[in-house]
């Protein structure tokens, strides 16, 4: 399946143009607000339909072979015939209706030779079990995510719209939702475009970007790349490029000084967090806050060095952010100046040390 | 039941007449009052405009007109009840029907009043959901907009039966006051106040009447609260 959009839409002096072509798998959509990502989801969800435009709407929308929406031919499908999934950045339960309600209610209207997910599936593996009898409105956040994400896959879209699902969900409670997504990712061959204004996000889902600035796409492909063409201008608000990481904990130190644990195969001392041994975490860490060092470093007071190879650079808003894989598939991202790193003659394939602070982690509760 | 025993048999024939009216009436104009309040609510046509003025005309116009038009448009002579007496054989004008009639056009725009404003408090956000789900127009409005709406369709419903309830000019116009077929409650107390010494029927039936349109009235007023505290979750 993959969807291609040409559109043209002029509401008022916005002015939305769009060309854009979708695989199966996850798309994320980046772009300030008022951009236009929201209107161009709406309009391929057919939620905004031409005539009820104070303007005018033109192009084609195809999703596999099905037209969706075509002006010159006069083709303009109504929401409910277009498969097109899309998960609200309100989340939008319906409040009257119990979990299992709601997840059932688009299920319950496709043709059973369509059914591709058993509903028993999709309310295992959100985990989804123990809530089905609640009424909507008495769940947590992160619960109403599920629902709203389960209620659109069972529906058996052939497109899956999110508008920033995870934008009303505190910091801390967003990561729960990404292994959700993953799930979501490897189980459904369809498109995903998932509009977020979070870096850290995006990286974990997907490393296939569109930017999109003032109502136009400004640049595609892959993120690090399509970002440094083009942050700049109204795009250079100022955004994270915060990575994390996996870590199992050896031991927190009983004094409340120091947790010790493992990060890409490597020993590393992080900042007190009472966890247990074995415990599997996370931790976020800012480009900015990493040295790279050709030979380790003696008479330091960062207590981390961590061993690796360069494998990309990436040009980012007038700065190098320097890949470095540590092993076991962790990469760490250091800021470098372009500068420093012809000093270090640093190319790719060069083994580095990582010098990290133990501060410069932070812990990520969640899962 | 002490009351209805103090009741002669006309005062009780004209109580049973006017719920009988009021019901009917309220049953009629419900499917129409909820298409069209839906669609006030949610149109951004220009249109509405106009059809908002043209619902809100019965309550404006001296009811009398309103049944004269009725009677032009209903009579056995007119161009629909001419219609309607040869080819069904039915007559509105001086029946209970046509008091039904009446008093559902009196009370037509009361009701979509408040079931437009139901209608209204419901998120457009959600009806888009459902749609994307893959529910048509009319799921939508039934399993979505209205569950979330009944209450104040319901208060419309109560507050429309009251208004019935009380039609005499239209009633009297159209379909007469004949006892036992269109004489409700108005109308008998009017014939009462036409006869001497009939002072204390047209008190008890007063007494009555003010019974009715109070309970009718509160139900409405507690739904309506109840309606807006559920906007407010």
């Amino acid at each position: 399946m993959s969807l291609q959009v040409e559109l043209d839409l002029t509401r008022g002096d916005f002015r939305l143009q769009v060309e854009l072509q979708l695989g199966p798998g996850l798309t994320a959509l980046f772009g300030p607000s008022g951009c236009g990502k929201t209107t161009l989801l709406q309009v391929i969800a057919g939620l905004i339909q031409p005539k009820q435009v104070a303007g005018e709407l033109r192009g084609k929308i195809q999703l596999g072979e099905r037209l969706l929406f075509a002006s010159n031919q006069r083709i303009c499908l109504p929401p409910r015939e277009r498969r097109v999934g899309m998960v609200f950045q309100d989340l939008r339960l319906f409040p009257h209706r119990r979990v299992a309600d709601n997840l059932l209610y688009g299920y319950e209207l496709v043709p059973e030779k369509r059914r591709k997910l058993e509903p028993a599936q999709v309310i295992e593996a959100l985990e989804l079990g123990s809530l089905l009898a609640r009424p909507a409105t008495e769940i947590s956040g992160g619960e109403r995510q599920r629902v709203a994400l389960g209620r659109a896959i069972l529906a058996m879209p052939e497109l899956l719209l999110m508008d920033e699902p995870l934008a009303a969900v505190d910091l801390p409670r967003r990561r729960q939702i990404l292994p959700y997504l993953r799930w979501v990712q490897e189980t459904l061959e369809i498109p995903i475009l998932y509009v977020s204004h979070a870096l850290p996000e995006i990286l974990e889902l997907t490393t296939e970007i569109i930017v999109m600035d003032g109502g136009k796409v400004v640049g595609s492909g892959e993120v690090f790349e399509t970002l440094g063409r083009t942050l700049h201008g109204a795009l250079a608000e100022p955004f994270s490029t915060e990575t994390t990481l996996k870590v199992q904990v050896e031991n927190s130190l009983e004094d409340g000084s120091a947790t010790w644990g493992w990060i890409g195969g490597q020993r590393v001392v992080l900042p007190f967090q009472a966890l247990s041994p074995g415990y599997l975490g996370r931790v976020a860490l800012g480009p900015e806050d990493v040295m790279l060092a050709k030979s380790e470093l003696t008479q330091v007071s960062a207590r981390n060095q961590l061993h690796g190879e360069v494998v990309r650079f990436s040009p980012l808003h007038g700065r190098q952010l320097v890949h470095v894989r540590l092993g076991e598939g962790a990469v760490v991202l250091a800021e470098l100046t372009q500068n420093a790193i012809e000093d270090l003659g640093l190319e790719l394939g060069s083994r580095v040390n990582c010098v990290i602070k133990t501060s410069a982690f932070r812990w990520v509760m969640g899962k | 039941m002490t009351l209805v025993a103090l009741l002669s048999p006309e005062e009780l024939s004209a109580l049973g007449l006017s719920i009988q009216v009021g019901l009917a009436a309220t049953l009629l104009s419900l499917p129409f009052a909820l298409v069209l309040a839906f669609w006030l609510a949610r149109s951004r046509s220009r249109w509405t405009v106009l059809i908002d003025a043209l619902v809100i005309m019965p309550m404006i116009l001296p009811p009398v007109v309103v049944g004269y038009l009725l009677l032009i448009a209903f009579g056995r002579q007119g161009f629909i009840g001419a219609f309607l007496y040869e080819q069904l054989g039915l007559s509105l004008a001086y029946s209970w029907s046509g008091a039904a009639l009446a008093a559902g056009i009196l009370a037509f725009p009361l009701m979509v009043r408040s079931m437009r404003e139901a209608l209204e408090s419901v998120d457009p956000g959600l009806e888009e959901a459902a749609a994307t789900l893959g529910a048509g127009r009319l799921r939508v409005f039934f399993s979505i907009s209205m569950p979330l709406a009944y209450r104040g369709i319901l208060a419309g419903c109560s507050l429309a039966f009251a208004r019935a309830l009380g039609e005499f000019g239209a009633t009297i116009t159209f379909a007469g006051n004949l006892e036992g077929e269109t004489r409700t409650l108005p109308l008998a107390i009017y014939s009462a106040m036409q006869e001497p010494g009939q002072y204390p029927t047209a008190w008890r039936l007063t007494c009555l009447s003010i019974a009715l349109s109070l309970t009718a009235t509160i139900l409405c007023e507690l739904l309506l609260r109840r309606q807006r505290r559920e906007r407010r979750r």
